[in-house]
């Protein structure tokens, strides 16, 4: 004998499975019904719905129409009934009502499974925790529900790159809102997040170098669980992609002296939305965003500040200097892939250094910076070995070109005295 | 020749009781080359064989280093230019002496029908000369694919797909010529078997022919010129007079070779990689662009036939008219060049020249 | 008569010099020649098939990383004895990945890619796989090769 919830549970899911294989398993695509039959013939607004399910929509390519949302009878080709109350019809739904009605389906594992296997059902749920949600339920009628990301008719799949909810167009959908500078004073938010997102390196990347693997708003902010990162989570939201710099900033006594000023881990140098890519002179003590904004001369971390600038400076001016040799011999014709091999080992040092200088260690940075000048040097030095391959060519070229010319000339002067007799 | 007792006239004396060098000498120096305004173009032959000369040598010295095959012709190419002493030289040779060949059998090809040195009795001399003139396209085709790089990789490609358009026997031979159904290993095999066996031994061969037809027969005279009365007629000696000119400008050549490969030395580029997209500027070699930019304007469609096979054959029907001009054009009463001959090889060296600026400028 | 002297002096001095240009000629041609016909000390590496490394210096959850022409590569011996070798260039932003054996996976440092040791794509930003080479082990050395297309 089973236990009482559990038998109650499992007659649920055999009556949920009968039902819906009533209702739904015969059809597939929008099916013809009174809904779309009379809204077909309307104009605008109460015509659209009817175009855009007719899309490629998830819901009706499952055979869900328009009453399995907005409720109603279809099979009534009487409006009077068929938008009825009695029959449950709702018209446009309510912000408060819109999380309800997606999660009649969508929080439910067992009705979700015969639709697709690997869908998540806890959206609803961790809604409720966003300050969507939280702004919702205080009464907000303003607060993004389920359809301002995903749509409402023509809902698409997150996984269809036309969905407004793909990485590529998160940053687009989100700014509907966020951008609205009304909107945003009303609840105290700033509304140029967009902006500072799309000039930084994130948005660059993502925006306009399609790197989906770059961040949209919702890799950092979370997408149905949409909250702000707090405090302590920020760097730890950065870790998650810069594992190397956040593991190097950890281990430096940076760590506790930040902790303890309370002042927030990366965004500290790197802001958080408007990125930049950072430059070598954010190192040393010059500039907003330099070691110089705490730091002071005389002090240690001065000194340490000046000195790996220097040393993250000279590997660089020795790595542009070797590509500049190298760049010339190539323009000469010699071939440079093994010196391109070593501007390469060159060029990772640099990175590593720029990687490594979050441990404020000289030392540490010291040892990478040695080992770029290493390479850079070899590729300098096969740059000036082209080079010079080039004045050898030159010079070979005009010796044997002075000697062909004597014999033009000696064949001459036999041509001549030949001719001559 | 008169008797010496220096060392080489002694050899000379050993050869000569043994293989009657006198008479080859006599022969060559009796032989005249007239001397008139188009005697210029008689060196173009003379160049075009200097030029397969270099490429027959410093082709057996790349084969030193060359190692045909997808995973070592790109390799071995590399390691010819960047470790091997002269490596870089004897490359950029090759490729630049091949075009200048392919260019000076062009000057050579137009020089003799404007000339209309064609006519009887030197018809196989200009149908050998047509064979040997496609077959240094196949040399230029086969030879581009073999250091495997990128640019060599799709202009195969799309140069073999054009052999496909062909009906009848165009698919075959497209599988015949590729190795299979793509451009892979296969191909570079077969076209590395082409490039240094059966090319050059019809090759030399018909150059044989060729120039054994040029002895044997003296040099064509432009019809003006052989009109004139024998005493108005100047001439030289085939040997030393000719030949001495030629080596001269031999000489001349080679320089100007060498020059081009050391200050624009023949690039390696990228290897090929089968499954890339193709890069943007495809192209052929200079000597195909007049017929890929033409086959690149047809339309998909003239009437019930694909753009590109009309091209195909129409290309095909010209090289085929070009070979039979002996034959067609019959000298007049007077003997004066034929006029539409004069007009159509015109049209021929315009569209070429027109096409392949279209080719390189327009995007 | 004295015409015919300077006649003859004129004539071996031309030879003369002609003799001597050609040789001058012979020289510029043969002294690149004999220097290509040396073969170049560096043996040309077989690009085809590199060995790198012996089966019984890696241990079971290891990696070596080797060059393979022009490009790195990562040979991992994984924790079931059996090798594995790929292009170690991140399908990301073309840093070079790392063996984690803790995890034993295929790490990216730069922005925390992570591949299985198949070579697939698990985690982070890297889109597609990395490119296999083929392993074969033949008496106790580890030869990797470029698989076959």
């Amino acid at each position: 004998m089973l236990p009482g919830t559990d038998r109650i549970k499992l007659r649920s899911v055999i009556l949920v499975a009968i039902i819906t294989g009533l209702l739904f398993t015969p059809i597939s695509g929008f099916a013809e019904n009174s809904c779309r039959t009379c809204h077909g013939q309307l104009e605008g607004e109460l015509a659209a719905p009817v175009q855009a399910m007719a899309q490629n929509d998830v819901h009706a390519s499952r055979g869900f129409s328009c009453e399995a949302c907005h409720g109603g009878d279809p099979t009534s080709e009487d409006p009077e009934v068929s938008m009825s109350a009695q029959k449950g019809f709702l018209g446009v739904p309510s912000a408060r009502q819109i999380p309800e009605i997606c999660a009649r389906c969508h929080a439910q594992p067992e009705f979700m499974r015969q639709y697709n296997v690997g869908l998540a059902t806890d959206q609803y749920e961790k809604y409720w925790t966003s300050r969507h949600g939280i702004a919702l339920k205080a009464g907000s009628n303003e607060a993004a529900t389920c359809i301002d990301c995903h749509g409402s008719h023509g809902v698409l799949p997150a996984n269809n790159p036309q969905s407004p909810v793909w990485p590529l167009n998160v940053p687009k959908t989100c700014r509907r809102c966020h951008e609205d500078e009304a909107l945003m004073s009303r609840h105290n938010l700033p509304a140029n997040t967009y902006k500072e997102y799309s000039q930084g390196v994130h948005g660059v990347a993502l925006l306009e170098k399609n790197d989906i693997g770059a961040p949209a708003c919702n890799d950092c902010h979370g997408n149905h669980g949409a909250t702000p990162p707090g405090f302590e989570d920020v760097a730890q939201v950065c870790r998650g992609c810069h594992p190397a710099n956040s593991e190097n900033f950890l281990t430096s006594p940076h760590k506790e002296a930040f902790d303890a000023a309370g002042i927030k881990e990366c965004l500290a140098c790197h802001s958080n939305h408007l990125i930049l890519t950072p430059q070598d002179d954010w190192l040393g003590v010059e500039g907003e965003h330099s070691c110089g904004q705490c730091h002071t001369a005389g002090e240690k971390g001065y000194q340490t500040a000046v000195n790996i600038r220097q040393r993250v400076d000279s590997l660089r001016n020795r790595e542009v200097e070797a590509r500049f040799l190298v760049h010339e011999a190539e323009r000469r014709g010699i071939e440079v892939s093994q010196a391109q091999d070593y501007l390469k080992l060159a060029r990772d040092a640099l990175l590593l250094a720029r990687t490594m200088m979050h441990t404020v260690d000289e030392t540490k940075v010291g040892a990478v910076v040695d080992s770029g000048l290493v390479a850079a040097d070899e590729a300098a030095a096969s740059g000036r070995q082209g080079i010079a391959d080039f004045r050898f060519r030159s010079l070979g070229l005009g010796v044997a070109s002075i000697l062909i010319t004597i014999l033009i000339i000696a064949l001459w002067l036999k041509l001549r005295q030949i001719e001559k007799k | 020749m008169e008797k010496s007792s220096t060392p080489q006239g002694k050899l000379y004396r050993w050869l000569n009781e043994r293989y009657h060098l006198d008479s080859v000498i006599h022969f060559a120096s009796k032989k005249e080359v007239p001397i008139h305004r188009e005697s210029v173009w008689y060196y173009f032959g003379g160049v075009t064989l200097f030029l397969f000369i270099i490429q027959v040598m410093t082709g057996i010295l790349l084969l030193l280093y060359y190692r045909p095959g997808a995973d070592t012709s790109f390799e071995s190419v590399q390691f010819l230019i960047t470790q091997v002493q002269f490596g870089w030289l004897i490359r950029s040779v090759h490729s630049w002496s091949a075009n200048l060949m392919v260019l000076a059998a062009f000057i050579h090809m137009f020089s003799n029908f404007f000339t209309q040195s064609y006519r009887p009795p030197r018809e196989l001399t200009w149908i050998t000369g047509m064979g040997l003139f496609v077959l240094s396209l196949g040399f230029g085709f086969s030879g581009y694919l073999l250091p495997w790089n990128e640019l060599a990789f799709f202009a195969t490609k799309v140069g073999t797909d054009i052999v496909g358009v062909v009906p009848f026997i165009g698919e075959p031979l497209l599988i015949f010529l590729r190795g299979g159904e793509d451009v892979t290993g296969a191909t570079l095999t077969r076209f590395f078997g082409f490039h240094v066996a059966v090319l050059p031994m019809i090759t030399t061969l018909l150059i044989a022919i060729h120039v054994a037809f040029v002895q044997v027969q003296g040099m064509g005279e432009p019809v003006a010129h052989s009109k004139l009365a024998p005493e108005k007629k100047r001439a030289m000696p085939f040997f030393p007079n000719f030949v001495l000119r030629d080596v001269i400008l031999w000489l001349f050549v080679l320089d100007i070779v060498a020059i081009l490969a050391v200050f624009f030395p023949w690039e390696l580029g990228k290897k090929a990689d089968l499954f890339a997209p193709a890069p943007a500027g495809i192209a052929p070699e200079w000597y195909f662009m007049f017929m890929f930019q033409t086959l690149k304007f047809l339309p998909s469609h003239v009437l019930f036939i694909e753009g590109e096979l009309l091209g195909v054959l129409g290309f095909g029907l010209a090289a085929l008219g070009w070979t039979l001009v002996p034959f067609l054009d019959r000298p007049g009463q007077s003997g004066q060049p034929n006029r539409l001959f004069r007009f159509f090889g015109l049209l021929a060296v315009s569209f070429i020249i027109v096409m392949t600026i279209v080719g390189y400028t327009l995007k | 008569m004295e015409n015919k002297t300077i006649d003859r002096g004129r004539r071996r001095f031309i030879n003369l010099f002609l003799g001597g240009a050609v040789v001058g000629f012979l020289g510029a041609i043969v002294y690149p020649l004999i220097r290509y016909l040396i073969p170049p000390k560096i043996a040309e590496a077989n690009p085809a098939n590199l060995k790198v490394a012996q089966e019984a210096q890696m241990a079971p959850g290891s990696a070596v990383m080797f060059k393979f022409g022009r490009k790195p590569g990562i040979l991992i011996r994984r924790p079931d004895g059996k090798f594995a070798a790929f292009d170690a260039v991140c399908t990301h932003l073309d840093c070079t990945v790392q063996f984690k054996a803790d995890e034993s996976v295929i790490w990216c440092a730069c922005h925390n890619g992570r591949y299985d040791l198949t070579g697939r794509n698990i985690s982070g930003p890297p889109p597609r796989p990395l490119e296999p080479f083929e392993v074969n082990v033949l008496n106790g050395d580890v030869y990797v090769s470029q698989k076959e297309a």
